[in-house]
């Protein structure tokens, strides 16, 4: 895998290949930042199915606007800008499905999750429960354990954005779930 | 890790959709464009209705000058908004108060001074009619800048679409009102910032509404406005 930083030079020759219409830009451009999509969706997203949708779903939209993306300025900042709007469509979209199901009946209810599950399901709603930018930056870190340097780069933002985005998600996570300071801490 | 080979149904897409595209114009030559169509438009306003009574005794600098400071004030907000627009390029915490304190000022800064310049009140009896008219012509005048300015904020992929939004309806309010202080020849602070910064106000609801209605209705159809 490429390190983030080693060839943003490259990157930018094969955008610029892209948007003259050279189909084997898009294929070398899709087996550079694929992985690092997909790591990146899954830890937004974290069913594998849903990740490999999302992935796919990212590469059209990157395709359809193309155009949008500014030679020479970094590509990945645009990748994941681009793909932070497929993930928010596909939480609204989510949403919406959700609203409107109906509820199960409570005889189909499952057996009692173990209490480490119970956890991860908790955490995991409260995750549900930030804003966005805030769960990004939570998960990169904490999760796909990114440096705020390689987060900030990946979200287009500054260092200590970053850090104070995650910094304010793990206080609401706290919050939320009625933990106090003195778990895992966040740095 | 993926697998580094593009699935055959992407290729495909991609491939029967694949021409050369000009890549987007930087923020500052769009919002150029937009000051462009921007200057007949806001002409119509003083040219239909007359140009501001007292705009002799103001004098060029009060009138003209300060005008044209609000107007520079206006597009640079919309070059923060048609940067935001597109992914990757995110404004900070710091730029986006920056703009907003920066309009604000500018709204505020020139409102008191024309004041201390040259005050002039509202006649009594007529303090609504004056409100409703100023804020209805403010908003009418805006409309098709508004409109251009939001299809080329829409059209970037704004990330944040309803703070893109209110950012270009900022920007927008900034500019128009930047002409409709040659039109309108009350100074009265009350009325400036009632009726002139109310239509300013609408213009950044209007701008927040309109992008993410059109965000969720391209999310919807599952693909971006062109």
């Amino acid at each position: 895998m490429d390190s983030p930083d080693d060839s943003d030079a490259d990157l930018v020759a094969l955008m610029v290949d892209y948007q003259a219409g050279r189909l084997a830009a898009f294929e070398a451009l899709y087996a550079r930042v694929a992985g690092e999509l997909q790591r990146f969706l899954a830890a937004v997203v974290r069913d594998p199915q849903v990740v490999r949708d999302l992935v796919q779903e990212t590469f059209l939209e990157l395709h359809r606007s193309r155009r949008t993306y500014r030679p020479p300025l970094p590509v990945r900042p645009w990748v994941f800008g681009v793909a932070r709007n497929v993930v928010r469509r596909h939480w609204r979209e989510s949403a919406r499905r959700a609203r409107h199901e109906r509820p199960a009946p409570a005889g189909d209810a499952a057996a009692p999750a173990a209490s480490s599950a119970a956890l991860v399901l908790d955490l995991q709603r409260a995750l549900d429960c930030l804003p966005p930018a805030k769960r990004e930056a939570w998960l990169l870190h904490h999760d796909e354990g990114l440096s705020f340097k390689e987060i900030a780069r990946r979200l287009g933002i500054g260092v200590d954005n970053a850090k104070l985005r995650s910094s304010r998600a793990m206080g609401a996570l706290r919050a939320l779930l009625g933990t106090r300071p003195g778990g895992p801490g966040d740095g | 890790m993926a697998d580094a080979r593009v699935p055959a149904e992407l290729l495909r897409a991609v491939g029967d959709d694949l021409r050369p595209v000009r890549p987007l114009a930087p923020p500052w030559r769009r919002a150029l464009v937009v000051a462009v169509l921007a200057v007949p438009v806001l002409a119509q306003a003083p040219l239909a209705y007359g140009w501001r009574s007292n705009i002799a005794r103001l004098g060029p600098g009060w009138a003209w000058g300060v005008s044209i400071v609000q107007a520079l004030v206006g597009l640079a907000v919309l070059v923060a908004a048609l940067r935001e627009a597109v992914p990757g390029r995110p404004l900070s915490r710091r730029a986006l108060w920056i703009a907003i304190a920066a309009a604000s000022a500018a709204i505020f800064a020139v409102t008191l001074g024309t004041e201390q310049a040259l005050p002039a009140a509202v006649p009594p009896g007529v303090w609504l009619r004056y409100a409703w008219e100023c804020w209805e012509i403010s908003v009418v005048t805006a409309l098709p800048i508004f409109a251009f300015a939001a299809w080329l904020v829409v059209r970037a992929l704004p990330v944040r679409p309803a703070l893109t939004g209110a950012l270009l309806g900022l920007g927008v309010g900034v500019l128009v009102d930047s002409a409709m202080r040659l039109y309108c020849w009350v100074s009265a602070p009350l009325h400036v910032l009632v009726s002139h910064g109310g239509a300013v106000v609408t213009l950044v609801l209007g701008g927040a509404l309109v992008t993410t209605a059109v965000d969720r209705w391209a999310g919807r159809r599952g693909r971006q406005p062109r």
